[in-house]
């Protein structure tokens, strides 16, 4: 083991090297004993001028401060603890990411010149090192705008190295530490700063996948002890959090400003996290809805555009608003969808509001709007106004909300056969539909795009008919799907098509549902406020609108066999729904609100 | 004086002019009885695959007679009609007459069919749509083989130099239908001093299509009921002449399997056909006729695109 003092660094010489002055600079001993040396270039010619340089510079004298001087910078971990600590500083007064690394260039510089290889050795070598981990901190951070992330990784990673180069067997206890104690904490600002890069769903898995090793090696490094990593971790954060906020996180300070950059970094972990577990939560759901048979598989439509409403580019005209101003929350309105009909254009209700606080009073411009009327492809800027008096000081969340009604159609291409003939290909070892040249043999139902989409079933195709006056059709399965981060307010008409000659016995077991032919003479079973089926659709869709997935199931018959099969050996039809309802997306933003600046000065 | 010298020149020229033309030689007969297909439908390369919303389409179905045997069936177009319906009514099953290829007409019967369709629309919000044109023929058909074989009494081999042996026949090409006889396997079967031929003959369905019973060939082109269904196995019914002698085959109508072959076994009747050994050995012609119904199908895709003004169809 190194002793105190000793060089450190991979391949440090055990033994105590001759002449040697503790606290001094060591030369430079097989296997690189020279602190932080461990991957010095070999530079013998850079070494020997550097040297000449020294010789060349060294003062004769020295004042009683550069011997103190001198003497304390001899001390590696005094050091090390300074050069980064300078260089934090800087970067803390004048936000110069990175500026850190080149202090410690100019250190190593100096460092050369006065001591000679020796001090040039360290140099590099503390350069090399920082540069790792800094420029990997400015790199990410600086693109994104989080200052917080790169001080937090330099401060531990200063420190992690200036022990290092003090001892490097505490140091290594120390790694160990820094790791058990702040290993969510680093492991974190890696995934925020990577949000912007990986989708959310990666990042949120390695996260996941980064905390479990971290749990892990807590116990693997300090064994049983490893419980006591989370208590006082827990406690400090607790503590640092809920109760030393107030006084050292003061507003307007820049360690304020740097934990404040780090809050959104956590509020976009946060929702990182949701989404991607939200993705996690839908398809396993899905999956199980499909496996008991309650899920009807559905596609969306290759459609260049994509369908419905949408709140974009949402912003404040500034994130620090003093108490004196207005907030003035802004977005954009987007309706894309395909012309309606007249009486069916797109009305949007826009909301805004103070989350905690709905009684806050805002304001929607255009003037006096809350309600838009969007034709096919139409913007509009809207601007939401508070007055931030009657905001509390601090962050403050508004919510901007759209809802609006909207159209999302399915269809599901079927082909129909009499059960004989399929058994007779059947028997004979041919597929039905394959001996109608039908490569799309398993079809799925394809929606339109937009918020709900839409599955429709039949079972296995081609659909068997049997003999019989009104003989037994398919059974119809519909899926609604909430695929968007919104919700149902409510459906407003369900409508149902049928190929012709079929009709709809019953819906979820409730019988008697009105239906109509219309002009393709298409069976027609509409559920709205207007029609006799309106009790219905109530009881359809009462209770289950928070539910991601709504299932119901049909039951139909063949009314008119020649009709439907309309003297051919296979019939191609499809079956059609239609759902009209009630969609909310909402988008929030945060707002910092301040003291107003007369009373600061 | 000088127009009889002109005419005595050109009548002698015409003397020394047999080279220029040559004599026409003996005219190649194209043999029709090859190949293992019968009708041939594919869609003409002028119909539209991609229609805008409510625009009407014309679909063109080239059908062509490969085969031997003349085709006299029915066709019918399978439509999604919810998406696209014939325009004015016009009828979706029609006859199909077809000449079988010949001497005559190698190429085999040409036609055309036509079926011109229109859009009804689409459901709402949806920008495109994708629906089959299927196009059907089911006709009935036949299959001639003039198969030679060697009928030889003398089973025990007295006499070297016969004029031929009773050895499996193997038929490679086809006989100008979908239905094919690859090979036959004569069989001398001895009672006393008499020996009776016997055939195996291997059947096969080597075309595109799909083969149903020579009876119930109509109703794999419309809906039917069970029992008619019931018959709509690929039965093939057999015919066997041997020396204008026809003989009795078993099974008779014969079931094919798909992929596989299926054999009968042909012999002659009761006292028919019996050669005792003054007969000879020589080699004859069986001829095998299969009847049967087949059926072919080519589908079209067509694409109907929505204009982003457009709403519905009507009015």
């Amino acid at each position: 083991m190194a002793k105190r003092g000793e060089g450190v660094g991979k391949g440090t010489s055990k033994e105590r090297a001759p002449g040697r002055v503790r606290g001094a600079i060591r030369p430079a001993a097989p296997g690189g004993p020279t602190p932080g040396a461990a991957s010095a270039p070999a530079a013998s010619s850079v070494e020997e001028a550097a040297d000449l340089l020294g010789k060349v510079f060294r003062p004769s004298k020295r004042s009683v401060g550069e011997k103190v001087a001198v003497k304390l910078w001899q001390n590696s971990f005094i050091r090390a603890v300074g050069i980064l600590g300078i260089g934090y500083v800087i970067y803390a007064l004048i936000g110069l990411l990175g500026f850190s690394a080149w202090w410690v260039l100019a250190i190593t510089v100096v460092l050369a010149v006065r001591e000679g290889a020796k001090g040039w050795k360290w140099g590099w070598d503390a350069f090399v090192k920082t540069i790792l981990g800094t420029i990997l901190g400015l790199s990410i951070a600086e693109n994104f705008g989080a200052p917080g992330m790169v001080s937090t990784l330099i401060v531990v990673f200063g420190i992690a190295m200036a022990v290092y180069a003090w001892n490097p067997d505490s140091a290594k206890k120390l790694i160990g530490a820094i790791w058990v104690l702040f290993g969510p904490v680093v492991l974190v600002i890696v995934a925020v700063s990577m949000l912007p890069l990986v989708p959310t769903f990666v990042v949120a898995t390695a996260l996941a996948v980064g905390l479990g090793v971290w749990a892990v090696s807590t116990f693997v490094i300090w064994g049983h002890y490893g419980w006591l990593a989370f208590v006082p971790y827990v406690a400090a954060y607790v503590v640092l959090t809920f109760f030393l906020y107030p006084s050292i996180f003061a507003p307007d300070t820049r360690v304020y400003e740097v934990f404040e950059g780090q809050a959104e970094r956590w509020s976009a972990v946060g929702e990182g996290v949701t989404s991607g577990w939200e993705a996690v939560t839908m398809g396993v759901e899905r999956e199980y809805h499909y496996a008991i048979g309650d899920y009807e598989r559905g596609v969306e439509e290759a459609s260049q555009k994509p369908l419905g409403v949408f709140l974009e580019d949402i912003g404040t005209t500034s994130k620090f608003i003093y108490r004196d101003d207005v907030v003035d929350v802004f977005a954009t309105l987007r309706a894309e969808s395909f012309r309606l009909a007249e009486d069916e254009l797109l009305n949007v209700n826009v909301r805004c509001y103070v989350q905690g606080d709905e009684d806050v009073p805002t304001e929607i411009r255009p003037a006096g709007s809350k309600e838009f009327t969007l034709a096919e492809y139409e913007l509009r800027d809207l601007d939401c106004l508070i007055d931030a008096e009657k905001l509390g000081l601090g962050i403050n969340t508004v919510v901007l909300e759209a809802t609006f009604d909207f159209v999302t159609s399915a269809y599901l291409k079927s082909y129909f056969m009499e059960q004989e003939r399929i058994r007779s290909f059947m028997r004979q070892g041919l597929n039905p539909l394959a001996e109608f040249d039908i490569a799309d043999q398993d079809p799925v139902a394809v929606h339109t795009r937009g918020p709900i989409g839409i599955g429709i079933g039949v079972g296995r195709q081609p659909v068997p008919l049997v003999e019989g006056e009104t003989p037994p059709g398919p059974t119809l399965g519909i899926t609604f799907e909430n695929l968007w981060r919104g919700k149902i307010n409510e459906f407003k008409k369900l409508k149902i098509i049928l190929p012709p000659g079929m009709g709809l016995q019953s819906l979820e077991s409730r019988k008697g549902i009105e239906c109509g032919k219309n002009q393709l003479g298409e069976s027609e079973c509409v559920f709205s406020e207007e029609t006799g089926n309106r009790e219905t659709l109530k009881d359809l869709t009462e209770g289950r609108l928070d539910d991601r997935i709504i299932h119901l199931r049909g039951f139909t018959q063949v009314e008119d066999r020649g009709e439907l099969m309309q003297a051919a050996p296979l019939a191609v039809r499809s079956f059609k729904v239609e759902a009209k309802y009630e969609y909310k997306i909402e988008k929030k933003i945060e707002v910092t609100v301040r003291e107003p600046r007369a009373e600061e000065e | 004086m000088r127009r009889a010298i002109l005419l005595l020149l050109v009548m002698g020229s015409c003397q020394y002019v047999p080279d220029v033309l040559p004599e026409p030689g003996p005219r190649e007969v194209p043999d029709v009885f090859t190949g293992t297909s019968a009708l041939e439908a594919r869609f003409a390369e002028g119909s539209l695959k991609e229609i805008f919303m409510c625009q009407q389409a014309d679909v063109f179905v080239e059908v062509r007679n490969r085969g031997a045997a003349r085709i006299d069936g029915e066709y019918v177009f399978i439509v999604e009609d919810q998406v696209m319906r014939p325009v004015d009514g016009q009828a979706r099953t029609g006859r199909l007459s077809l000449e079988e290829k010949s001497q005559f007409n190698p190429q085999g019967g040409f036609s055309q069919v036509k079926l011109s369709v229109e859009n009804v629309g689409l459901p709402a919000q949806l920008s495109s749509y994708a629906s089959p044109v299927i196009f059907q023929a089911c006709y009935p058909y036949a299959t001639f083989a003039s198969v030679p074989v060697c009928i030889d009494p003398d089973v025990q081999g007295v006499n070297p130099a016969k004029a031929c042996r009773a050895q499996p026949v193997s038929l490679s090409g086809g006989q100008g239908a979908p239905v094919a006889v690859t090979r036959v396997e004569p069989r001398m079967s001895v009672s006393g001093d008499v020996m009776t031929p016997l055939f195996a003959v291997y059947l096969q369905n080597r075309g595109s299509g799909r083969v149903v019973s020579a009876e119930s060939w109509a109703e794999a082109c419309k809906p039917g009921n069970d029992d008619g269904l019931k018959d709509q196995l690929p039965r093939v019914s057999v015919k066997a002449t041997l020396q204008e002698n026809e003989l009795e085959c078993r099974p008779n109508p014969v079931r094919l399997r798909v992929g596989e072959e299926a054999r009968i076994i042909c012999e002659p009747k009761e006292n028919e056909l019996e050669f005792g050994p003054q007969a000879g050995t020589f080699s004859t012609l069986l001829s095998v006729e299969l009847g049967y119904g087949y059926v072919n199908a080519a589908m079209f895709p067509v694409t109907i695109a929505r204009l982003p003004h457009q709403e519905t169809c009507e009015g």
